[in-house]
């Protein structure tokens, strides 16, 4: 131990020799690992927001949405004339099936959603109305503010109550408590039972799942809405009339362990897709794979953005070489005077080593140092989410180290090699 | 060249039975070739014999100059002796030891621990310290680690050149005698069988070279077995015996000037007391 640090120590001296060209092949090596850092920083960033988003869906679930067909579907299906009554989606008989088919299944949650103008006195929007059950609170995770949020009962009994979302509350019923309060959700009135936290809107996804907004909606009782409003929905467009007949909007499903995922999802296809197939009028999203999906994304974005920062910590470490090789020729005669007063060829690989190894760490630790503390600040004052791992310090470390040994053996060999007679003679 | 040195030698021989005290340093027939140039397959390769049968034997406690032009074959005989290269052929024992044909890791042990270099332009490391410089060769010794004893041998040394107020000065803090005094005390620091000083005061002025030509001369006395090559024929008269050199050959072996006048007490002095390995006072 005392050896090496001696010779670290000597090393120090010997680069001290020169500082500017030492400083300057440190610098290349900064640039090269707070490079890396950054990169997989601002890499691992956007892995975590993809997932965090998808992870809001809930790993354990498994969602079916009911899909408006494509004209051509549509056309298909009727023989060139769209039919007059669209229908389409999920099925109660869809959700009856997979609940009685699929064993693991621990929760689902029946979500049917229409917009529609939401009224009360002289104040009007357009909501989202959500017909549903109690357990549509627990799957969303939304907090209740005020009052409280459906109750099975509620479902049973066909009560007339709503919650409302933040956003809705505050429209309908600014400055004023909203609870035990009335609104018009078409021709009928609901009273409001509860008001809900504020929740960010999530993410759209891929393109399998749209975002979803949760300040504007209502809160009904699933059995209620299907008795208000039906199945058929009636909308006027640029003159003409279009009906669409839907019974659930979407089939939200939950297993216990997110490892019962990749096997009940296939079950639960089965289950549905049969009935389906013509209109192609459904579609199942997983978060768990998109999840994995969004992982192997990941990877592969750190992967390019730590190659190309990993080019720059190569060059550094050709500069590591370059004045390597030049030292090496300089201190010929040096290397003439140790080797006369007994070192051996070892001695001074060892010695050269040790110099760039030096070198290089410094540089690493000097990158490091930059490479933790400027990703905060990206965060801070940008819209670049950037996260350092302790893996990415520690392999960029690495490498850079390893930079310094892979460039420093061929200068070290060289002066190693040299005859000592010849190195004492030169000038 | 096949005759030994004893008969070039009467006086020496006179004085030394060689059953009595062995040569720390016994050359047999020592050969050293050559090849300049490429030995491409149009172009003939030259061969320079540098060293043509050289056989010579150096006893503890001489002080001996190598003198000869240049192209004469004394550097490549200093290269031989300081073990920096091994001969074609011949012979080649340094104390008990054959060094003629050790591996390229064993002839840095032998320098590391059985020669004492001082060369013409000083060779200290420009980076290290005094301090540094003087223990540079114990750093290349086995495990390189440094005992307490090392480190007080080192400040001895540098007060015996006088120096000892100086450890932490750099070689370019310090003149060009004082960095030669370094490097005698560098030369010292491994206790060595020989010391060569390959021309030491050719860098020097004549007063600083007569300040190190008596530093050598009490080493010398003290026990410290010297051989120094020089073209400068008033250097070598501070050696006890000067052995001529020319192609590659010894032409003349015998006591210098100086020592024919003096008595055999005073060519005797020093021999027999400077064996290999004896701790050397402060002179």
């Amino acid at each position: 131990m005392g050896r090496v640090w001696r010779s670290v120590n000597l090393g120090v001296k010997s680069l001290l020799l020169h500082k500017l060209r030492s400083s300057l092949t440190i610098l290349g090596v900064v640039f090269g690992v707070a490079a890396v850092i950054m990169m997989l920083a601002v890499g691992e960033g956007a892995a975590r927001d993809a997932q965090e988003q998808i992870a809001q869906l809930g790993a354990t679930n498994i969602i079916y949405r009911s899909v408006k067909p494509s004209q051509d579907a549509q056309s298909q299906k009727s023989g060139g004339r769209p039919s007059r009554v669209l229908n389409y989606g999920l099925k109660y008989d869809d959700f009856d099936r997979i609940l009685a088919t699929v064993p693991t299944i621990t929760k689902a949650l029946p979500i049917r959603e229409i917009k529609r103008e939401v009224r009360r006195a002289n104040h009007a929007m357009e909501a989202r109305v959500v017909g549903t059950t109690h357990d549509y609170q627990e799957f969303n995770r939304l907090q209740v503010e005020r009052g409280r949020f459906l109750l099975p009962s509620d479902n049973e009994h066909y009560e007339n109550y709503c919650v409302l979302a933040a956003e809705t509350a505050r429209t309908l019923f600014p400055f004023e408590n909203p609870l035990r309060q009335s609104i018009k959700i078409g021709s009928d009135y609901y009273t409001v039972v509860g008001v809900t936290k504020p929740r960010g809107s999530t993410a759209a996804i891929g393109g399998s799942m749209a975002a979803q907004e949760y300040d504007k909606d209502v809160y009904i009782p699933l059995n209620t809405c299907r008795a208000r409003f039906g199945e058929r929905i009636l909308s006027s467009r640029a003159g003409s009339q279009e009906a669409e007949e839907t019974q659930l909007s979407q089939i939200t499903l939950q297993v216990k362990e997110i490892n019962e995922v990749p096997m009940t999802a296939p079950v639960i296809e089965a289950a549905v897709e049969p009935f389906h197939e013509e209109k192609k009028d459904v579609d199942m999203v997983v978060p768990y794979e998109l999840l994995e999906q969004a992982k192997r994304q990941a990877a592969i974005f750190s992967l390019v953005l730590g190659s190309i920062a990993a080019i720059s910590l190569i060059v550094g470490g050709i500069g590591i070489m370059n004045i390597m090789l030049a030292t090496v020729t300089e201190r010929t005669r040096e290397i003439g005077i140790r080797r006369a007063l007994g070192a051996k060829r070892r001695d001074i690989t060892q010695q050269f080593l040790i110099e760039t190894v030096v070198l290089s760490g410094i540089g690493g630790l000097i990158g490091v140092a930059i490479g933790v503390f400027v990703p905060p600040l990206i965060t801070q004052f940008s819209e670049i989410k950037a996260v350092v791992t302790p893996s990415s310090v520690m392999l960029s470390f690495g490498v850079s180290v390893l930079v310094g040994i892979v460039a420093g053996l061929y200068p070290a060999n060289r002066a190693a090699k040299m005859d000592p007679i010849e190195a004492l003679r030169h000038e | 060249m096949t005759q030994t040195h004893m008969e070039n030698f009467p006086l020496m021989g006179d004085q030394l039975d060689s059953s009595r005290v062995q040569p720390i340093v016994r050359l047999r027939d020592i050969r050293k070739q050559y090849v300049m140039g490429k030995a491409s397959s149009r172009q003939e390769a030259i061969v320079v014999h540098a060293l043509r049968g050289v056989s010579v034997d150096f006893y503890p406690g001489e002080y001996v100059a190598i003198m000869g032009a240049s192209g004469s074959g004394k550097s490549t005989m200093l290269n031989l002796l300081g073990c920096l290269d091994r001969p074609t052929s011949g012979q080649y024992l340094l104390g008990n030891q054959d060094v003629a044909n050790l591996s390229d890791d064993d002839l840095s042990e032998v320098r590391s621990r059985f020669i004492g270099f001082i060369f013409q332009a000083y060779n200290l490391i420009q980076q290290y310290t005094v301090h540094e410089n003087i223990q540079l060769p114990l750093t290349y010794q086995g495990s390189g680690k440094l005992s307490e004893q090392d480190e007080e041998r080192t400040l001895e040394l540098a007060e015996m050149v006088g120096l000892g107020s100086r450890m932490d000065h750099r070689p370019n803090q310090l003149s060009g005698g004082q960095q030669q005094r370094v490097a005698i005390a560098r030369s010292l620091i491994n206790d060595p069988y020989i010391i060569l000083a390959d021309e030491a005061t050719g860098n020097l002025d004549s007063a600083t070279s007569d300040e190190i030509m008596a530093m050598l001369e009490r080493l010398n006395q003290a026990g410290k077995t010297i051989i120094m090559v020089t073209h400068e024929d008033d250097i070598a008269e501070h050696a006890r015996r000067v052995i001529r050199m020319r192609d590659g050959q010894i032409i003349s072996d015998a006591p210098s000037d100086r020592m024919k006048d003096a008595s055999p007490e005073v060519v005797g002095l020093g021999l027999g007391t400077g064996l290999p390995g004896s701790q050397l006072a402060p002179v």
